[in-house]
């Protein structure tokens, strides 16, 4: 897997139901959008009709949340081809999932559950992934999960968990900044050092996203605006990996979609502002940056609303 | 062990597992901030909470009937029962509508079953498989002598329910919302529909239902009639016909299937009872 083989999409939002009308109706300036795997794994109907009119459009990511790949259950083949079936169908730039597991004994918890962090563990997802791509004939990326438990089994940290589950699958990475700075709070580490400990060529995407503060713990909830700590951390990591496709998650009290517009001009404005820095000073680490557009694509394949621009060759 | 929130403590022994000596420390770091049953009860809160959300919003009249604190007890009884299987959260409620007959909410809610089949029939309608619908246009276009061996029937988004209890009535007062009355026991049957990928419902009466019946499994157009003439009253029947046919094409509840389709060369055996009057 290389990065480049990945386009640089720029700084797109979550296609969520309550936009339907507004996206197909007034077609907003938006680089790209992601939209949930398991949503669009129906028969037919309304779905299916939405994500083939945005498709022409705008370039979108199916990022799923059952593929389970931590789980001691068999890979699920039935889920398998149908997300082979749907990625055929709408060509999405990449596909991604979660490093974790969602269930087992064939009960599926709709949720991302952690794994402890051992050779073992390593070696079972990374054989799990090469197995998915295969099956898929494209490379995945996996994200980081929030967690709000470690496992006395662990032997090593979590960004040494991900780095070397990405580099033995030969998978990508889908950094997502809030759920490192989520984690960091819930069990007391240096966020800075996450994100210093990643691989830059493994990063295709980085999520953004808002969370709960519940005093003793920081959830996950993708219900509040993206917090300025987590903005913060956004800014490092641009600094590390370079103008890394950008996606804006909300789940719940969602806001109108200018609200989350605004949040991907903000991600879009940071990466110009380091990139403009790093030109300056010659500091970059990754020596990518978006190309100046905000128009929606208008075509049908990949390339979208910034195209990669390969400044450099830094990468580690 | 993640069944249902504020059980986390009591899981290991309820669940009949044994635990290391040390019991939940042995498995999970805790600190001074959250100890290890504690991390494992934000799993576990968020398992329910996810679902019951999920299900409150697929069973919207079910949970308005009940109300917050029964809806949770019921949940928390379904998911023990029938935990998800399936990949797509969707599917958490396809077996509500069975748990719920038998249950002992029914001595308060008599017809809570059959809400619960009629709220799972809207969402089954919504991602079933699309299909090409006969319309009236199309209809129009093959010879009338040719109609009684046309081969029909309803494409997958469409679901006939009957219920023994006048269940649409409520169903409908609580998703606008308004006040609803207890449904009657009084036997209803009731469509329901998938157009330009919006879903609807409304009651049928006995004429229509029993077409919808014979449809769902394929039929002649034929077939379909002498269903519908069966029970009405004599005289009526053409025109009840062709008032069913034009709303049917119009909402695109039929289906129709090339296979059967007579040449054109062969004589109809007889002819229609009327024309559509679309």
């Amino acid at each position: 897997m290389k990065r480049a083989d990945f386009p640089c999409l720029g700084c797109g939002v979550g296609l969520r139901t309550e936009h339907y009308d507004l996206v197909l109706q007034e077609k907003p300036a938006v680089d790209w959008f992601e939209v949930i795997t398991e949503n669009f794994m129906v028969a037919g109907g309304r779905p299916l009709q939405v994500l083939e009119s945005v498709r022409e459009r705008y370039p979108i990511v199916l990022h799923g949340v059952s593929l389970s790949i931590g789980s001691t259950d068999s890979l699920n083949r039935e889920y398998l081809a149908a997300l082979k079936k749907l990625a055929r169908r709408f060509e999405p730039a990449w596909v991604s999932d979660h490093l974790c597991w969602t269930g087992v004994d064939g009960r599926n918890l709709h949720d991302l559950l952690p794994l402890p962090y051992t050779s073992a563990v390593i070696r079972h997802v990374a054989d799990r992934v090469r197995q998915v791509q295969d099956t898929l004939e494209r490379p995945i990326l996996l994200e980081n999960v929030s967690t709000y438990m470690r496992f006395v089994e662990s032997r090593m940290s979590e960004w040494e968990f991900l780095a070397a589950v990405a580099q033995q699958a030969d998978c990508g990475i889908l950094l997502d900044i809030n759920n490192i700075f989520v984690n960091a709070f819930n069990h007391r580490f240096d966020p800075a050092r996450y994100i210093s400990s990643i691989p830059i060529e493994r990063v295709v995407q980085f999520h953004l996203a808002g969370h709960s503060d519940h005093g003793a713990y920081l959830l996950d909830t993708h219900d509040h605006p993206i917090r300025p700590e987590v903005w913060s951390l956004y800014e490092l990591a641009v600094r590390r990996f370079g103008a890394v496709s950008t996606l804006i998650e909300w789940d719940d009290n969602i806001p109108e979609f200018a609200v989350l517009q605004t949040a991907a001009k903000e991600a879009r404005r940071i990466c110009d502002s380091s990139a403009a820095n790093e030109r300056e000073s010659g500091t970059t680490d990754s020596g990518r940056t978006f190309a100046k557009t905000s128009a929606p694509a208008l075509q049908s394949d990949h390339g979208a609303g910034g195209r990669c621009v390969r400044a450099g060759n830094r990468g580690s | 062990m993640i069944t249902a929130p504020e059980g986390v403590a009591s899981a290991p022994e309820t669940e009949g597992r044994s635990l290391p000596a040390g019991g939940l420390s042995e498995i999970i770091v805790g600190d001074e901030r959250l100890g290890p049953a504690e991390r494992l009860a934000i799993y576990a809160d968020a398992y329910f909470y996810r679902l019951l959300e999920c299900l409150k919003d697929d069973f919207p009249t079910v949970a308005g009937m009940v109300g917050a604190e029964r809806f949770h007890e019921l949940i928390r009884g379904y998911l023990a029962a029938c935990p998800p299987f399936h990949s797509s959260v969707v599917y958490a409620g396809q077996f509500l509508p069975d748990f719920l007959r038998g249950h002992r909410a029914l001595e308060q809610w008599p017809f809570l079953a059959e809400v619960a089949r009629l709220e799972w029939s809207l969402i089954e309608v919504f991602q079933a498989p699309d299909a090409v619908t006969l319309k009236a246009q199309d209809l129009r276009a093959i010879a009338s002598e040719r109609w009684p061996e046309l081969h029909l029937r309803t494409p997958p988004a469409l679901r006939l329910v009957d219920c023994r209890w006048r269940v649409a009535e409520a169903l409908r007062a609580i998703r606008e919302p308004k006040e609803w009355q207890a449904p009657e026991p009084v036997a209803q049957s009731v469509v329901v529909w998938r157009l330009n990928g919006a879903v609807y419902y409304r009651e049928i009466a006995l004429a229509e239902r029993n077409a919808f019946s014979l449809l769902a499994e394929g039929a002649s157009f034929a077939a379909v009639c002498e269903r519908v003439a069966a029970v009405c009253p004599e005289g009526e029947a053409i025109g009840e016909i062709n008032r069913m046919l034009e709303r049917w094409l119009g909402d695109g509840c039929l289906m129709l299937e090339d296979k059967n389709l007579p040449p054109q060369t062969k004589p109809a055996a007889k002819r229609p009872p009327d024309g559509p009057t679309t």
